[in-house]
């Protein structure tokens, strides 16, 4: 459906005749010697083109070259969390890696474990990337993600497992879509999360390695495949635990958390201000309108705008709870509480939500004990 | 196809790469310039794209296979392109002068529209100015029509203030 405003908007871009002779002139420079001088040769473009054509089908390519990455996050020297690329092929360094870094999520039916893959070389037409067990997913990372990365510091690099949730927070992520045990690179952008998932039934044989064929068809109808195998074994015996036992596990801290709140959050709404520590360091607010505000440190806390209830001097406050893995086998929440963390909201008089990350003393802390 | 041409226009009648060329450098360009910004890497961009079809010598099934092959290549080249910029050291006295080349004054419109986020950029311009339906853009960019919708839907928050008050 056109829309006038938006075309007139596009029309007042224009190139002119000497822009337009330019252009052609460049592209022909840009094809190799070779075809510039059947060009000069040649009186039309068609000429030309069945020379392209016919060496593009005729003459063996040289050069041909594919490789596959992957992306992690690694701690670098001065302690932040960076983006880096790593070559999947160096088996060694991906066991390292990338099972540290690497990000689950699950549902009532399904498992998904990031498989970000970068693909490159030259000549390369199209990719397809295919497995024999499972199937690949993909969720559209948002804006707000985006901005909470480019945030992170040497904090907050936990907070990573928890940003890629599914469906079920629309904040950071969209649905999971179900592509199928093949996926070209056609379908991979940017902004788009690779998964690898699985029904629950029998995960724990397959779990420790996903193997995935890397496919490269080059200009010249040539093909490269390239087997790539991802190390899982750590993501779950990281914790000492089976899979099935990690997702009850994080049934567990999850109610147990919800249900410590609950019973103290009267005790830790009623602590005066002064009495908390202002966080300092590490604070962030982002605004997410119409939705959430949220702050982070060491864990992300997120205000529903809609449940903010301000008092007379503008201020809205809640609390959270933060905990974090097990340092032992123990596959029960044992009940191991972080630290307790307060934010407070302030709206000005235009309206505008600034927020502070306070931490609860731990002598002001409530019992652990539910 | 026997013929060894470019492209077959709907009608059977070979298409040369000048014809081609004459027919959709005005997209072309329109795309190079909306992700580039300036003319000197629109040029540039665009140059690479019709590189492209020269090097490859697609054989186009039709002229809407053409265009859309055309649009494709030339948001990919655009992408390339700024990741180049990105990664390149030039020095800011580069990019004044780029900025200078520019001969055209921007409505607020096209300027809000030019600074939207890439995947919003795609949809609009495809939809609202080529007219293709969110089915047709998600064959062009080939993206879930799921997707193509979410970005159609957060573009038009971007844009809704400035549509209004444009005149």
């Amino acid at each position: 459906m056109r829309n006038e405003k938006i075309v007139k908007a596009y029309d007042s871009i224009h190139a002119g005749d000497e822009i337009k002779r330019r252009v052609f002139e460049k592209a022909m420079r840009k094809q190799p010697k070779k075809y510039l001088s059947v060009r000069t040769f040649a009186a039309t473009a068609a000429v030309l083109v069945l020379a392209v054509l016919g060496y593009t089908l005729l003459t063996p390519q040289s050069g041909n070259s594919f490789f596959v990455r992957a992306y992690a996050l690694i701690e670098q020297a001065d302690g932040t969390i960076g983006l880096h690329e790593v070559d999947v092929i160096d088996r060694s360094r991906v066991k390292e890696q990338i099972s540290i870094w690497q990000i689950s999520e699950h549902d009532d039916e399904r498992f998904f474990i990031s498989v970000g893959l970068r693909h490159g070389g030259k000549n390369i037409e199209s990719v397809e990337f295919s497995v024999d067990e499972g199937f690949f997913a993909t969720q559209l990372i948002s804006d707000f993600n985006k901005e909470a990365f480019s945030s992170f510091n040497n904090k907050t690099f936990r907070v990573a497992g928890s940003i890629h949730t599914g469906s079920h927070n629309p904040l950071f992520c969209t649905d999971f879509v179900v592509v199928g045990n093949t996926i070209t690179s056609e379908q991979l952008y940017d902004d788009l999360l690779l998964f690898w998932g699985t029904y629950h039934n029998g995960l724990q044989n397959i779990l420790d390695y996903i193997v995935i064929r890397a496919t490269a068809t080059f200009y010249n109808g040539e093909t490269e495949t390239l087997m790539v195998t991802i190390d899982n074994s750590r993501l779950a015996r990281a914790l000492g635990m089976s899979l099935d036992e990690l997702m009850e596990y994080e049934r567990q801290r999850s109610a147990y958390l919800s249900a410590y709140l609950l019973e103290h959050h009267d005790h830790y709404m009623s602590i005066p201000l002064e009495y908390l520590e202002l966080v300092g360091e590490g604070i962030s607010h982002f605004t997410y309108d119409p939705v959430y505000n949220a702050l982070y440190w060491p864990g992300v806390g997120l205000v529903q705008k809609e449940l903010l209830e301000f008092d007379e001097n503008g201020l809205a406050r809640h609390s959270f709870v933060y905990s974090g893995e097990p340092d032992s086998n123990e596959s029960m929440w044992t009940g191991v509480i972080w630290g307790v963390s307060a934010v407070v909201i302030e709206r000005d008089a235009n309206g505008e939500l600034t927020g502070r990350l306070y931490r609860v003393p731990d002598e002001l802390r409530a019992s652990s004990a539910p | 196809m026997n013929n060894p041409t470019l492209a077959c226009a709907e009608d059977g009648t070979p298409q040369t790469f000048e014809e081609i060329y004459e027919r959709q450098f005005a997209m072309v360009y329109r795309v190079c310039f909306s992700y580039m910004k300036n003319t000197a890497d629109a040029e540039d961009a665009a140059a690479d794209v019709f590189a492209k079809l020269l090097k490859h010598g697609v054989l186009f099934k039709s002229a809407e296979h053409e265009k859309a092959w055309l649009l494709r290549t030339a948001i990919n080249q655009c992408k390339d392109h700024l990741k180049r910029l990105w990664r390149s050291s030039a020095s800011i006295d580069d990019y004044k002068n780029l900025e200078s080349a520019n001969t055209f004054r921007e409505s607020e419109l096209l300027k809000t529209v030019l600074d939207l986020p890439e995947r919003y950029k795609d949809v609009i311009y495809l939809y609202y100015y080529e007219g293709y339906s969110t089915k047709e853009i998600a064959q062009i960019l080939k993206k879930p029509p799921s997707t193509i919708r979410y970005h159609m839907r957060e573009a038009r928050n971007h844009l809704k203030g400035v549509l209004e008050n444009e005149e």
